[in-house]
């Protein structure tokens, strides 16, 4: 499998990843757990938001697995409790909703990047390895959320850089859509992987901070300013 | 028999000459001049008339018609009662001036105060009507956990966490009625002036100030003693309201476990020894609840609603994960259909042959609908003549190009394959 090598080895930490896992089912964690075994080192579980915030103050983990849904607040409420306090600590949602709100919430809540409960092993580990680097991860449905929520056209033209996609980003979220791999959008767009885990995180960073009212909406819905 | 009640269509005042000619079959004008002639008799009319207001119930809006006067439009319908208030004030003076003995001083205020408390019942009455008319628009929202997002093109549903219908969506359904406190304040005045009218002339001023200041005190004192009362017998209601609407979303969510989620567990159970079946079975069910649940795909009629069918469809059939991202919709008409069929043989073939979970990728932009499909399957060789080839391009390359799209197939053997089927101009952004 060419994918295996995604992660650029030379910034993939000498030690094995420290992660806490956040979700309300058990048996989701135990599976999650079992997966993950010989690829990071697992140093706490937590159920609901209360708890997750104390277990990550405790641990100060390089990658929370967090939940959206969860008792006592949302995976929402963790974010705001540990992102402003815990700078090194990064946050991957994990969601069986394919909803918008619940994406582009957790995402504007701080969460470095999104997947679906459905991620088989391999994708997930991949996905801890990439955001434990401080890049962004961004399944093909939130790339095309953001490429919803940021369609041009219609709109006005934006007059803050933050409320549109650069063409490049554009494109690249367009290849993320459609199933590529950063490899592959790099080799489709002749860009290194690294051009393209910048661009993926400008994205990240314009969908965090920008007003878009659909941005501003689906934020809402969730009780998100 | 039918009972007597006040009419919501045909009033000026309370609905009552309305309600009465409706259920007496004569017109209203009759009643209307009867109260009116014996509002003359000391009053008596008048009296009659608060008596039946007081007493019979608002009646039903007229069948086939749209709710109840929910209206939030012209503040009072100031012309029908001035219209009441001058005829009547206009009938005095007139006998006063024949020489009848009419104390003008007396009935003046006593109109005026009438017409502030006729103000203020029709505005109870608005509000009863208006609570109704709500009632009646959310109960068919509750069978839907999700209250779908206005017009949001992608899968802009608002869902409700399951187990959490939202008892505050109810009383956001509603409009706040703006001119609700313009009435209340037109209909205090009138009766603030008509006492003072009435009392001023007979007492002194400082007697009057005591007397006002007297009731102040006694009506404070009423207050505070029903306060609490009040207040328990508002959130009472409010309280079961709400748990109206939980019973109703229970139900229907209870409905939805029973009718699928159950039955789907006990096929499972019954097939436990085939591993195949069960995964079918689950993975069917998975994706029926979370299409109840999240509503994901457009409204019926759209490309992103028939994609859904077809990723859901090829699914069940060929036991494969295919996820779906659209951005955009468009109404399906006989080019889109085209092309959908055409998506339908590459999915197909994606979930038959790849082995490989894959990604269906619809885009609809600027007029062009682009649909992709992409595994990360085995691959073929494109210039080898196969079966898969011939079904490629009849199927798939062939349709698309009729309808005067392109159509480009990649694949070699170990990299995936990638189909991604192009529409230009196609009209009718979707809603």
């Amino acid at each position: 499998m060419p994918e295996q090598a995604e992660v650029d080895p030379a910034r993939a930490p000498g030690g094995r990843l420290r992660v806490v896992l956040v979700d309300d089912h058990a048996l989701f964690r135990a599976g999650v757990a079992a997966e993950l075994a010989d690829a990071v080192e697992l140093v706490g579980e937590a159920g609901d938001a209360p708890r997750a915030v104390a277990v990550i103050r405790a641990t100060r983990p390089d990658v929370v697995l967090l939940d959206v849904h969860l008792p006592g607040g949302g995976g929402r409420a963790v974010l705001d409790a540990c992102v402003p306090e815990l700078p090194a600590t990064r946050f991957l949602a994990l969601s069986v909703s394919d909803a918008a709100d619940d994406v582009i919430g957790v995402v504007r809540g701080g969460a470095r990047g999104y997947v679906t409960k459905s991620v088989d092993a391999r994708e997930l580990r991949e996905a801890i390895e990439r955001v434990a680097a401080g890049d962004a991860v961004f399944s093909p449905r939130l790339a095309g959320f953001v490429l919803d929520a940021f369609a041009g056209g219609s709109v006005a033209p934006a007059p803050d850089e933050l409320d549109q996609l650069s063409p490049r980003e554009r494109e690249v979220m367009r290849y993320i859509a459609r199933g590529y791999t950063y490899r592959e959008v790099a080799r489709e767009l002749v860009l290194s992987v690294k051009t393209v885990e910048t661009h993926v995180s400008a994205v990240l960073r314009k969908l965090q901070l920008s007003n878009r009212h659909e941005l501003a909406r689906w934020a809402q819905a969730r009780g998100v300013v | 028999m039918r009972r007597v009640h006040r009419s919501v269509s045909d009033r000026w005042v309370g609905g009552v000459c309305g309600g009465l000619a409706e259920h007496t079959g004569q017109p209203a004008w009759v009643f209307r001049l009867a109260f009116l002639g014996t509002a003359l008799l000391a009053g008596l009319g008048a009296l009659a008339y608060a008596l039946m207001w007081l007493l019979l119930p608002l009646g039903p809006a007229t069948p086939g018609e749209d709710p109840p006067p929910a209206r939030s439009g012209p503040p009072l319908d100031v012309a029908g009662l001035l219209g009441v208030v001058s005829v009547a004030l206009g009938l005095l003076l007139a006998m006063q001036a024949l020489g009848a003995p009419v104390q003008v001083s007396l009935w003046a205020p006593l109109i005026l105060a009438g017409g502030g408390v006729a103000v203020l019942w029709r505005q109870g009455d608005e509000a009863s009507a208006r609570a109704r008319g709500s009632l009646q628009r959310t109960a068919p929202r509750s069978p839907g956990l999700t209250a779908a997002g206005p017009a949001a093109p992608a899968a802009g549903a608002a869902p409700t966490a399951p187990g959490l219908p939202g008892p505050s969506d109810a009383g956001a359904a509603e409009p706040p009625d703006r001119a609700a406190p313009v009435r209340v304040l037109v209909g205090v005045a009138l009766l603030g002036l008509g006492v003072i009218g009435l009392v001023l002339p007979r007492i002194a001023l400082r007697d009057a100030l005591q007397l006002v200041l007297a009731t102040a005190i006694a009506v404070a004192g009423m207050a505070v003693i029903a306060l609490p009362w009040l207040s328990a017998w508002s959130a009472r209601r409010r309280a079961e309201r709400v748990a109206t609407i939980r019973a109703e979303e229970r139900a229907a969510v209870a409905a939805r476990v029973h009718d699928s989620v159950l039955q789907t567990l006990t096929l499972i159970q019954r097939r436990a020894e085939d591993p195949a079946e069960v995964l079918r079975l689950a993975r069917t069910e998975e994706r029926q609840l979370r299409s109840w649940l999240y509503a994901p795909s457009g409204p019926s009629g759209s490309l992103a609603a028939a994609l859904a069918d077809v990723v859901a469809a090829t699914e069940a059939d060929y036991d494969a994960r295919i996820e779906l991202v659209t951005v955009g919709d468009v109404v399906v008409d006989d080019r889109v259909a085209a092309l959908v069929a055409a998506t339908r043989e590459a999915v197909r073939n994606a979930a038959k042959h790849a082995g490989a979970p894959a990604t269906v990728y619809a885009e609809v932009a600027d007029g062009e609908v682009e649909v992709n499909v992409k595994d990360r399957g085995c691959g073929f060789d494109p210039d080898r003549t196969g079966a898969d080839r011939h079904g490629v391009r009849e199927s798939i390359v062939a349709r698309v190009e009729g309808v005067g799209g392109r159509a480009a197939v990649r694949s070699a053997p170990g990299e995936g394959t990638e189909v991604r089927l192009v529409l230009p101009a196609v009209g009718g952004r979707g809603a």
